[in-house]
């Protein structure tokens, strides 16, 4: 054999190799997203117990919000870079306007990490917004602006994404949950 | 290895191309919008599907067609040299078209419940460009294999065919 194909073929046989694992992570990604996917209410758990919050927008400064959470990782590969994004509105109706209304403003959005999920395994946390993660910008003025006599007087909905990596970091993926009622005053 | 036999072999390759290329991408893309038939609570947005049949159609046609040349033409040709080149090139273009036709992006809808309702986002890209970059390294093969066909012209006849510089070797 000419040393020419000699060299050719110690090319191709790691090109090959390179080929095969690549197609390899490929199926164990995609039955890892369906072992995932396929028990979603089970695998991601937000909120997993009672979340507690002060949402007292005339006392800015005490307002948090705790969110407990489950994620279970089935597949065959690390959860990495998990990222929870929480967006928190709020309803109400806006006796500024001449027909009272209903507003919807964001009065909460804050982005955590959260460390790498091994698989098999799953995560307990939690989620946590203090009085600086509000933006006391948005708020209605509460003597002027909040319909006092609408029933209920002020609706909260969360937008929940979580994002990370797996797959050895070659596939993203991002879940977005939304509106969920969060709960009402009074 | 004669004509028939050459041109039984790139019938094969084409057939086996067309299997890689088209029907298993085919069936996966249609297993993933049907998901939800598996109890799965996801959708796949039609327009998005049907984009992306497209373009693994139009490819896998073009990739099937120039295994059928590359694999049918005699070993170590020129012609086989140039037409797996082209095959990999159009093979490249298949793999960057999963990018534009948005296969690399799927977006699912979510509705696991009539309270809870979202999506889901997949992002291949990563692995996109880690199969590109593999397909780089084929090119650099295909080309260094045209080079080879090219220059050692001579030789290869010569084994082939038994004949050194037009004249049947004794």
């Amino acid at each position: 054999m000419r040393p020419s194909r000699v060299f050719r073929w110690i090319v191709r046989i790691f090109l090959g190799l390179l080929t095969l694992s690549m197609t390899v992570v490929s199926i164990l990604g995609a039955l890892s997203a369906v072992m995932i996917l396929g028990n979603v209410n089970e695998n991601i758990k937000i909120p997993a117990g009672p979340a507690s919050a002060n949402f007292d927008i005339t006392n800015p400064s005490s307002m948090n919000i705790t969110i407990p959470f489950n994620i279970t990782n089935p597949g065959y590969f690390d959860l990495t870079n998990l990222i929870i994004d929480i967006k928190i509105s709020m309803i109400f109706g806006n006796a500024s306007t001449l027909t009272n209304e209903t507003t919807n403003i964001v009065i909460f959005d804050k982005a955590q990490t959260f460390p790498n999920i091994i698989r098999g395994q799953t995560y307990s946390g939690a989620f946590f917004g203090n009085s600086s993660d509000f933006i006391e910008a948005n708020f209605p003025n509460a003597t002027t602006e909040i319909d006092w006599f609408r029933t209920p007087v002020l609706e909260f909905h969360g937008n929940f994404t979580i994002s990370a990596y797996y797959s050895l970091d070659l596939i993203a993926f991002t879940f977005g949950i939304n509106n969920v009622t969060l709960g009402t005053f009074p | 290895m004669g004509a028939g036999k050459n041109l039984i072999k790139g019938i094969i390759f084409m057939g086996i191309y067309i299997v890689i290329t088209m029907v298993i991408p085919y069936f996966t893309f249609t297993w993933i919008k049907d998901l939800s038939d598996l109890g799965i609570p996801i959708i796949l947005e039609q327009q998005e599907y049907e984009s992306i049949i497209f373009w693994i159609s139009a490819f896998g046609l073009l990739i099937s067609s120039l295994a059928f040349f590359s694999y049918s033409s005699p070993k170590q040709s020129i012609r086989k040299g140039l037409f797996a080149l082209l095959q990999i090139l159009v093979n490249s273009l298949y793999i960057w078209s999963y990018k534009f036709s948005g296969a690399a992006d799927l977006l699912f809808q979510f509705d696991a419940s009539q309270y809870i309702t979202g999506y889901l986002f997949l992002n291949f890209q990563n692995m996109i460009m880690v199969y590109l970059g593999i397909y780089f390294l084929t090119i650099v093969l295909k080309g260094y294999d045209l080079v080879d066909f090219i220059i050692n012209r001579e030789k290869i006849r010569e084994k082939r065919y038994g004949i050194s510089g037009g004249y049947e070797k004794k």
